[in-house]
């Protein structure tokens, strides 16, 4: 069918361009806002960038950047993953659980049972049309009350066997951690699969206007499980690192508070809620932002009490500054 | 003409960057006068129509209304000088009852407001109100019932209402604007439309704007033709006729010769439907279509046709019954399935299930069938842009642009691309086509018509359902009248060469 097209000479006048295809500005304000920060804080602590600062934070951003990739995946598709940092905590337990008895096993197995549950959410929403808010928020709590009992409300710790998840921020390759390069791995990854495959068309398709994408044959039950597979998968991945840095688990520790951070993550990378936008280097830059604010805040001295002020003018200001505007064009 | 006109529009020029879309538009509409306003998509209509409405504001160029030089700031401004605009898409608040959305759209305009005092409402008098005003253009409705619960065509006529009610308080007679009013209106409630029109004309003044010839012809006492953006031709309606409108607004002859029908009696059975029954109230519908001919549905709103063709697509539930391409069943396959033996569906509401705007015409084309230009779930650029250039020149896609997003394109232009995400597989048998032709300029018409004749040509079986009885019988080889859910009358055009009558006897 498309072996020999037949491109006909065509008038130049019916050779209109519509847009100049140029980079918009709000596609690198997440990369703006991040420079502007690192910088602020420099001049306050010249030793950030020296001390390895940038290191630190990158180490430290990850299980946020796992959920961030994650929600971003969710909100393609125009829903939200309000289960993301419960799925997240309870891989956290029980990798941490299952490390002494079962050895390598315990964080592949740790990693499937989330991927599932995250899957599950999907699927229910997608089979029974429930809002994906609904669906997640109720799993949220059942996922949180889980790790709760398996915990069974108190610290798990690792007697044995930490290497085996440790390794990743242990081992460096060209001086930044083994988890770091996977972050890249990850961000990199969605980013192929969004805009290069069969698959992204159909996520991004059925996140501009699921009616067109299921009359075209596409399924929205089986894009919604995947997204939410793969929201549960990233956020186990994000509790394994969890565990890893603290050598340790709680169901009232890190993470339990990263539900917010992660969407703020992906609406800063540029994310619309109405869904049809992936932009996973850009969320990838959100969950540096997110992550740096508090850091920077504390390197100048801002009172711990107004950090959250602080906090909650620069996410704003970092949203306005990088959300995409040109679907909401204004009706006339 | 010594009364003053209620509109004068001198050497309007209008344009969005390097495009000029409004090039020296001079029109006057007297009052009590019903003026039409034809053009293709494309030929500056909507632009006039927004600068009318205060929304865009002209680059050069005199508007006089009632006789005084204005300068339409924005959209109340324009609604205080009486100018009432009833948009192609409504724009009444659905959660909301009649008598608030007249209200709505008549309190930012007057400094004192009957309606409310201190902010707060006075329904008596609101409800009042807007009883009166359904009265003037010829409405018996209760204000307090919900657009909600309306049809289509009653929750026009409050926008019209509205519309006067806006003229209403500029202490003016009215200007009123209606916007491709009867693109969806069964030919009921078209003639109900007619009578409010005559209405309209002893209280003010319309501009109607339309594509549908036959209709200008029928309510309008004059006509302007746009084309290209320029005022190309003023006619008084009685003296004029469809064929040389369709010449003016297209600048080429009309061509409207059905072909010779053939007998497909030998030709291979495509689709085969047999008692299909759905919970919706499809009652025993059985059809049979053979390769190459091109089978009209016909009947009222709510007489199923879409049923019929969402239910052999996949998307309506049926409870009974069998649907069989080329001999296969398939009422037990998903959509995706069904696409891929051959089936394609193009759904009526173009927006909302035809085009995912957003992405490129490319990806729009490309949607349905992802295999043919993705390898092992890879996308091939390469691909995708060969099979984007083919189709955009077999129909005439303008412009000729693969990487433009498909919301800026013209509704016919989104519609060939509708089109060719469907012809685009060399595997397709059936064609499925709700209304095709809905809201399309007469150019847009004869292209997407022309594919169609194509598809046919090469052995696809086409159902359509047709928007109009004269649609159908140019077109068809078969038509099934569909009366609630039944087949009340099958008819082979070849052998019974029935006329409009004949057919719309069956439907009522």
């Amino acid at each position: 069918m498309v072996q020999t097209p037949t491109i006909a000479r065509t008038p130049q006048a019916l050779r209109i361009r519509t847009k100049p295809a140029a980079i918009s500005l709000s596609r690198l304000m997440p990369a703006i806002v991040l420079v502007i920060l690192v910088a602020a804080i420099t001049v306050v602590e010249p030793q950030f960038i020296g001390g390895g600062g940038i290191r630190i934070m990158l180490v430290q951003c990850l299980p946020l950047l796992f959920l961030a990739c994650g929600q971003m995946l969710v909100m393609l598709l125009g829903g939200i993953d309000l289960s993301n940092a419960a799925m997240g905590v309870l891989a956290a337990v029980l990798v941490a659980s299952w490390l002494g008895p079962l050895g390598w096993l315990a964080p592949v197995l740790t990693l499937l049972v989330v991927a599932a549950i995250g899957s599950l959410s999907g699927w229910l929403s997608g089979y029974f049309q429930v809002p994906t808010f609904a669906v997640t928020l109720g799993a949220m709590g059942v996922w949180q009350a889980a790790a709760l009992l398996i915990s069974d409300q108190t610290t798990v710790s690792i007697n044995q066997n930490l290497e085996i998840i440790g390794w990743v921020l242990d081992v460096r390759f060209l001086g930044l951690e083994a988890g770091v390069w996977l972050g890249a791995l990850v961000v990199a990854g969605i980013w192929f699969m969004t805009n290069r495959t069969s698959l992204g068309q159909e996520l991004k398709a059925v996140g501009l206007n699921e009616r067109t994408a299921i009359l075209s044959g596409i399924s929205n039950l089986k894009t919604r499980t995947l997204v939410h597979c793969a929201s549960g998968f990233l956020a186990g991945l994000a509790g394994l690192i969890l565990t890893a840095q603290q050598g340790t688990a709680t169901a009232t520790g890190a993470g339990v508070g990263l539900l917010l951070p992660s969407i703020a993550a992906a609406i800063i990378g540029g994310c619309a809620v109405a869904g049809g936008i992936s932009r996973p280097v850009n969320v990838a830059f959100g969950a540096c932002i997110v992550t740096l604010v508090p850091i920077g805040a504390a390197a100048i001295g801002i009172d711990p009490r107004i950090q959250y002020v602080v906090f909650g003018l620069i996410i704003v200001l970092a949203v306005a500054a990088s959300i995409d505007r040109s679907s909401r064009t204004p009706l006339y | 003409m010594s009364v003053t006109p209620a509109l004068e529009l001198s050497g309007i020029n209008k344009s969005f960057g390097s495009k000029t879309v409004l090039k020296d538009v001079s029109m006057r509409i007297g009052q009590n006068e019903v003026v039409g306003l034809i053009g293709e998509n494309g030929a500056g209509k909507s632009t006039l129509l927004k600068l009318l409405a205060g929304l865009h504001q002209q680059d050069s160029g005199g508007l006089r209304i009632h006789g005084i030089d204005r300068q339409l700031r924005n959209a109340s401004h324009a609604a205080e000088l009486g100018i009432g605009v009833v948009h192609q898409e409504q724009s009444l608040l659905t959660n909301l009852s009649v008598a608030e959305n007249i209200h709505l759209g008549g309190a930012k305009n007057r400094n004192k407001d009957a309606g409310s005092s201190l902010g707060f409402l006075n329904w008596k008098t609101i409800n009042a109100q807007a009883t009166k005003s359904l009265r003037r253009i010829g409405l018996d409705m209760d204000p307090r019932a919900m657009i909600a619960d309306l049809t289509f065509a009653q929750r026009q006529m409050v926008e019209i209402a509205k519309a006067v009610e806006v003229g209403e308080h500029a202490h003016a007679l009215p200007i009123v604007i209606l916007d491709e009013p009867t693109s969806v209106l069964e030919p009921s409630e078209i003639k109900r439309l007619a009578g409010e029109i005559q209405r309209l004309r002893e209280i003010g003044s319309v501009i109607f704007v339309s594509h549908r010839l036959e209709e200008v012809l029928e309510f309008t006492d004059r006509i302007y033709v746009l084309r290209h953006g320029k005022v190309v031709a003023e006619r008084e309606t009685k003296s004029v006729n469809e064929e040389e409108l369709f010449a003016l607004m297209t600048g080429r002859q009309s061509v409207r010769v059905r072909e010779d029908l053939q007998d497909f009696a030998e030709a291979d059975t495509v689709l085969e439907v047999k008692n299909l029954s759905t919970a919706g109230g499809l009652d025993e519908i059985t059809l049979t279509l053979k390769a190459g001919q091109l089978h009209s549905l016909v009947g009222a709103t709510s007489s199923g046709c879409e049923e019929v063709v969402r239910a052999i697509f996949g998307v309506e539930r049926i409870t009974s019954g069998s649907i069989k391409i080329a001999g296969h069943p398939v009422d037990k396959l998903t959509v995706r399935e069904r696409i891929r033996r051959g089936m394609a569906y193009l759904p009526s509401e173009r927006k909302s299930e035809g085009i995912v705007s957003g992405m490129s015409v490319t990806e729009n084309m490309a949607l349905a069938h992802l295999d043919a230009t993705h390898g092992r779930g890879l996308r091939r650029r390469n691909l995708e842009v060969q099979l984007s250039n083919m189709w955009m020149d077999r129909l005439d896609i303008r412009p000729r642009d693969g990487q433009a997003a498909i919301a800026e394109l013209s509704g016919g232009n989104q519609q060939k691309v509708a089109l060719a995400k469907w012809l685009c597989d060399p595997n397709l048998k059936l064609l499925l086509l709700d209304r095709p032709f809905r809201g399309l300029d007469p150019g847009a018409i004869e292209s997407v018509k022309e594919a169609v004749r194509q598809a046919c040509h090469g052995g696809v079986a086409v159902l359509t359902i047709a928007d109009t009885l004269e649609e159908a019988l140019e077109l068809a080889d078969d038509i099934t009248v569909l009366k609630d859910g039944a087949v009340t009358a099958s008819i082979n055009v070849l052998a019974e060469r029935p006329s409009v009558v004949d057919i719309l006897g069956k439907m009522v």
